[in-house]
């Protein structure tokens, strides 16, 4: 009996499996505009060189950042003239930063100050919200992120990348809301959708600028993150570092092809892509996770997950965005802050308006000198600047979602929210979050440097990012799950 | 006691401890070898087991395990399209170090299977995983020790028949590394590149198993004397005064074929495909089942148990690994009309998985022969996280029920059949299982409630399990362990003496 099932099988079956395999072998990857990003992309290791996660005031953006790393000729074409991106932006925006401050408190001058100076400065508490006014202190439980000592620095005027603001203004007055202020979703066609909002609905256009963002070289991005958890007593309880491959498939303005990536993406109506795998710990190691996000604001985002405890790949329910990512004080939705979509159907909001006023804010980083210190977890270098913000608040209209309310802190210039305040439903403070940009001021560019600050202030715990980037032109099997599949 | 017991005993366990210690530092031993990367991470794991079901001829009252597992585990990419993964582990079980002396661990026979489960040192055992992946363009090639899995059910197996299962520690509280085995296997997969606007995402997977080494299922035999504490209790009944009231069923005094060579070789394809964000594969599996099937060859040896003057009965038994193959498929997709407001929202997750497999082989008890037929398997799966205020306001729980059917076509009309592996099989076979789990402390306490029932033998398994990640090196389990059955010797029936409360305390680096 065996020989015989030998027989009907064993010959047939490697005949097959050679063809499929010799059949597909001749097929030629697209061809690349740019480099791969494999080639160029620094390791872990050269990454720690530069920068240690602990104690390292080192300005590593001033030798470590595109202009270094990036080949000669990519980072020639994503360079631009500085005073013509000021210019663009400005005119976009309809003003400049530094004229729409120093109305609060102007006694407070450009200068360093230390957590003493509350006392001494009362127009200091004036300038900041409360989260960031509580912070002011010297480091110790329950939270990392006290700020015993700071500079404030003059306003700057930024502006965003030259091809953002033109495809922002070839754009501009297209992008429309409907009666209940949602967009059109056909109307919205790249660049930032409502560069001065306005109007009935100037809250939702504030958060659709959000929602559409251009952080992160503009979605075409490699980023790396080293992330430390704290208890409340500020025992580190948790360190991982994650890297996150991203792909923006639709709006594409920084790296070719414009517009839409691809014909699928037109079809498909999808907007970005990410393929996040985990470095660390152990037990996330090998770990990945993809998404693709939609234009449809009735979509929601497809996610699949490979758990490399049992080897498997996974769909997650497209709504399953809100428990816990393991103690790391934030959920789906809170990547990069906000990747909540906006939706009249899918737990929709009611946006308020609530303040419009100035705020010392963290500066966006030139040099990257901000670090955390080992000892209490302080963040030290850290600069303030005077920024004109917008104060959102959304409040949750479907009680199954997790949070009842969420605030945000966002920059009227640049549209960057700075800091994010998420309530439970019983109107408990839960989840805050705190982002420190780096700025690229020969691309007119934002990106995540950190360290940012997320906290959660119901289980008391708190983490310290430490995030770099660089931008990258990704094809879509490096974010397809099945052809990531690393070690494990 | 062998050279390589020496040696594996005083080397590998300080090695795997040193590993750990020079680890502990740094969230991850991330580090350059020849200027590229390499990550070295694992872990050290302590068990505790405990019997809490009385003391019987099958279990050990109280302390009856101390399941040590050490792994360690290293990536090296030499370049940016290739990696190379290395890892070694260690498997003791300090309870037949601490129990040799005790005099009802050896007259139950639990100290006759310490060569089998005291340290797993054979080399297959300490070399898990070695493979090599180049990933040249749209294609994907890992040549090596691997493991791969195609199944979507938890806790029944249907696709996933690659890998041989690992069950040497019963259904204590191990690491995924002490549950399968890795196989000698060569892995191709291409990406199609150019997909019609429907389609997001397709792959092919050829899988070749050259059967460098036949590997068998390590699966939970009867006898004390090779399964210890989680060898089934079936009683033979003899219906005589004590000591002949009954015998136990002993360890098989078996006769297999394995295949050989081009016998044993195995091959498998799949084709994946994301279709509207719905994930669907086909899959062909034609390889060796790896568990025998055996029939009686002689009259059982019996022996006398110094434990209790019963005899023991061994089964006299001959067999082979016939082959398995199938055809089947899986789909996962959400069920977005089950969206449920006041259960939070989240969609249900539907998992499907099933196979029809041809002239698979059979034991007809009536005949004491084997026979052959075809049989379907399949299975299906929810996923649905569901908020309960009252019970945890933060987080939500995960619901995760399934159902499996195993039916075998053309059920002979008298007697029952034995599939591979021994387990009797009635023409169609039924289970459910059920696991519920939350978290709580922004994740880092993880409860968890599992039940598997087999619906047809009227028998349960029950887990309940807290985790708590005290962080991201320290990790304790504290679970127990629950069996019962309604037929005598059937399913988790025969583990009814094995109920377990367990502890464990593992460190990651």
């Amino acid at each position: 009996m065996k020989t015989f099932i030998a027989k009907t099988g064993s010959i047939q079956l490697p005949v097959l499996g050679l063809c499929i395999v010799l059949l597909f072998f001749p097929v030629l990857c697209l061809s690349m505009e740019y480099p791969d990003p494999l080639t160029y992309l620094p390791s872990l290791a050269d990454i720690d060189a530069h920068k240690k996660m602990f104690d390292d005031p080192r300005p590593w953006l001033t030798h470590f950042g595109p202009k270094q790393l990036l080949p000669d000729k990519m980072y020639e074409q994503l360079t631009y003239n500085v005073g013509n991106m000021k210019k663009q932006w400005s005119e976009l925006v309809g003003f400049t930063a530094p004229g729409e401050v120093e109305k609060i408190a102007p006694e407070i001058k450009p200068g360093k100050y230390t957590c003493k100076d509350m006392d001494k400065y009362p127009g200091l508490r004036k300038l900041f919200y409360k989260d960031l006014l509580e912070r002011i202190k010297p480091g110790g439980p329950p939270f990392a992120g006290s700020i015993p000592e700071f500079e404030i620095i003059p306003t700057r005027q930024y502006y965003w990348s030259l091809p953002i603001a033109e495809l922002t203004k070839k754009n501009l007055n297209r992008a429309r809301l409907d009666e209940k202020g949602y967009l059109i979703k056909d109307t919205w066609d790249g660049g930032y959708p409502f560069p001065r909002p306005e109007g009935k609905f100037k809250a939702q256009q504030i958060m659709y600028n959000v929602e559409k963002r251009y952080v992160g070289w503009g979605g075409d991005c490699f980023f790396l993150a080293r992330l430390t958890s704290y208890a409340k007593s500020l025992r580190i309880d948790f360190q991982g570092i994650f890297n996150v491959k991203m792909l923006r498939l639709t709006g594409r303005c920084i790296l070719e092809p414009y517009g839409y990536y691809d014909e699928g993406a037109r079809k498909r109506e999808e907007v970005k892509t990410f393929a996040l795998t985990y470095i660390s710990p152990r037990d996330f190691s090998g770990g990945l996770q993809t998404g693709m996000t939609y234009n449809d604001s009735e979509k929601p985002d497809a996610l699949m997950v490979y758990m490399p405890w049992t080897r498997k790949v996974r769909k997650l329910a497209p709504r399953d965005t809100q428990d816990d990512l393991s103690g790391q004080g934030r959920i789906y939705d809170d990547w990069e802050g906000f990747m909540q979509k906006i939706s009249p159907v899918r737990y929709p909001y009611r946006f308020e308006l609530i303040e419009e006023r100035e705020y010392l804010v963290p500066a966006p980083s030139l040099d990257g000198a901000e670090y955390v210190s080992s000892e209490g977890a302080e963040l030290k270098n850290i600069r303030f600047e005077r920024r004109p913000l917008y104060v959102i608040k959304m409040t949750q209209l479907d009680p199954g979602y997790v949070y009842g309310s969420r605030i945000f802190y966002i920059d009227k210039e640049t549209f960057l929210f700075y800091h994010i305040e998420n309530y439970d439903k019983k109107g408990r403070l839960y989840r805050t979050r705190d982002t420190q940009y780096g700025f690229f001021p020969d691309s007119g560019m934002f990106s995540w440097t950190g360290p940012h600050l997320i906290k959660d202030h119901i289980n008391m715990r708190s983490n310290v990012e430490l995030s770099f980037s660089l931008p990258s032109q990704w094809r879509r099997r490096d974010v397809n799950i099945e052809e990531l599949l690393g070690a494990k | 006691m062998r050279i390589t017991d020496i040696l594996i005993r005083s080397t590998l366990l300080p090695a795997f401890i040193l590993a750990a210690l020079l680890c502990t530092n740094s969230p991850a031993a991330e580090m350059q070898l020849w200027g590229k990367p390499l990550s070295i991470h694992g872990y050290l794991s302590q068990s505790v087991g405990f019997g809490i079901a009385g003391e019987h001829f099958d279990t050990q009252e109280s302390f009856q395990s101390a399941i040590f597992q050490g792994l360690i585990e290293g990536t090296y990419e030499p370049r940016h399209d290739m990696r190379i993964f290395l890892s070694g582990r260690f498997n003791a079980d300090w309870a037949y170090q601490a129990l040799k002396d005790n005099t009802n661990w050896r007259d139950k026979g639990f100290d006759e299977s310490r060569g089998k489960l005291y340290v797993f040192d054979d080399f297959k055992d300490i070399l898990n995983e070695a493979h090599i992946t180049w990933r040249p363009d749209h294609f994907y090639f890992r040549l090596g020790k691997q493991i791969v899995r195609w199944g979507e059910t938890d806790g029944f197996r249907l696709m996933d028949q690659i890998n041989p299962l690992d069950q040497r520690r019963g259904l204590a509280d191990v690491e995924f590394e002490t549950t399968i085995q890795p196989t000698w296997l060569v892995r191709a997969e291409y990406g199609v590149p150019d997909l019609p606007d429907w389609c997001q995402s397709l792959s092919f997977q050829v899988i070749f198993n050259p059967n460098l080494q036949f590997v068998p299922n390590e699966s939970m035999k009867p006898g004390n004397d090779v399964s210890g504490i989680w060898s089934p209790y079936i009683e033979i009944p003899t219906n005589r005064p004590y000591p002949r009231d009954f015998g136990y069923m002993g360890s098989a005094d078996s006769r297999l074929t394995e295949p050989g060579g081009s016998d044993g070789f195995e091959y498998a394809l799949r084709l994946r495909a994301v279709v509207r964000d719905t994930v669907v594969t086909l899959n062909y599996y034609y390889g060796s089942d790896k568990d025998p099937v055996v029939r009686t060859a002689g009259l059982p040896r019996p022996e006398v148990s110094p434990y209790d003057g019963r005899t023991i009965f061994h089964p006299n038994v001959e067999g082979y690994y016939p082959m398995f193959r199938f055809v089947g498929g899986t789909l996962t997709t959400d069920i977005d009309p089950l969206q449920s407001t006041a259960l939070g929202g989240v969609a249900p997750l539907l998992r499907l998985e099933g196979f029809y497999a041809f002239n698979k082989t059979f034991t007809w008890d009536r005949l004491n022969a084997f026979e052959q037929h075809d049989e379907i398997r399949w299975a299906a799966g929810i996923d649905w996280k569901v908020k309960i205020p009252l019970l945890n306001q933060l987080s939500f729980f995960t619901i995760s029920p399934q159902f499996y059917h195993r039916k075998i076509m053309n059920y002979p009309g008298e007697g029952m059949l034995s599939g591979p592996g021994g387990e009797s099989l009635r023409e169609n076979n039924y289970q459910a299982s059920l696991m519920i789990s939350t978290g709580y402390l922004g994740g880092k306490l993880q409860p968890s409630f599992f039940w598997l029932r087999n619906i047809s033998e009227k028998a349960n398994f029950f887990r309940l399990q807290t985790v708590y990640d005290w962080s991201h090196h320290w990790r304790y389990t504290l679970g127990v362990l629950f069996f019962d059955g309604d037929k005598a010797g059937k399913s988790y029936q025969a583990l009814k003496h094995k109920d377990q409360l367990y502890l464990t305390i593992s460190y990651r680096f």
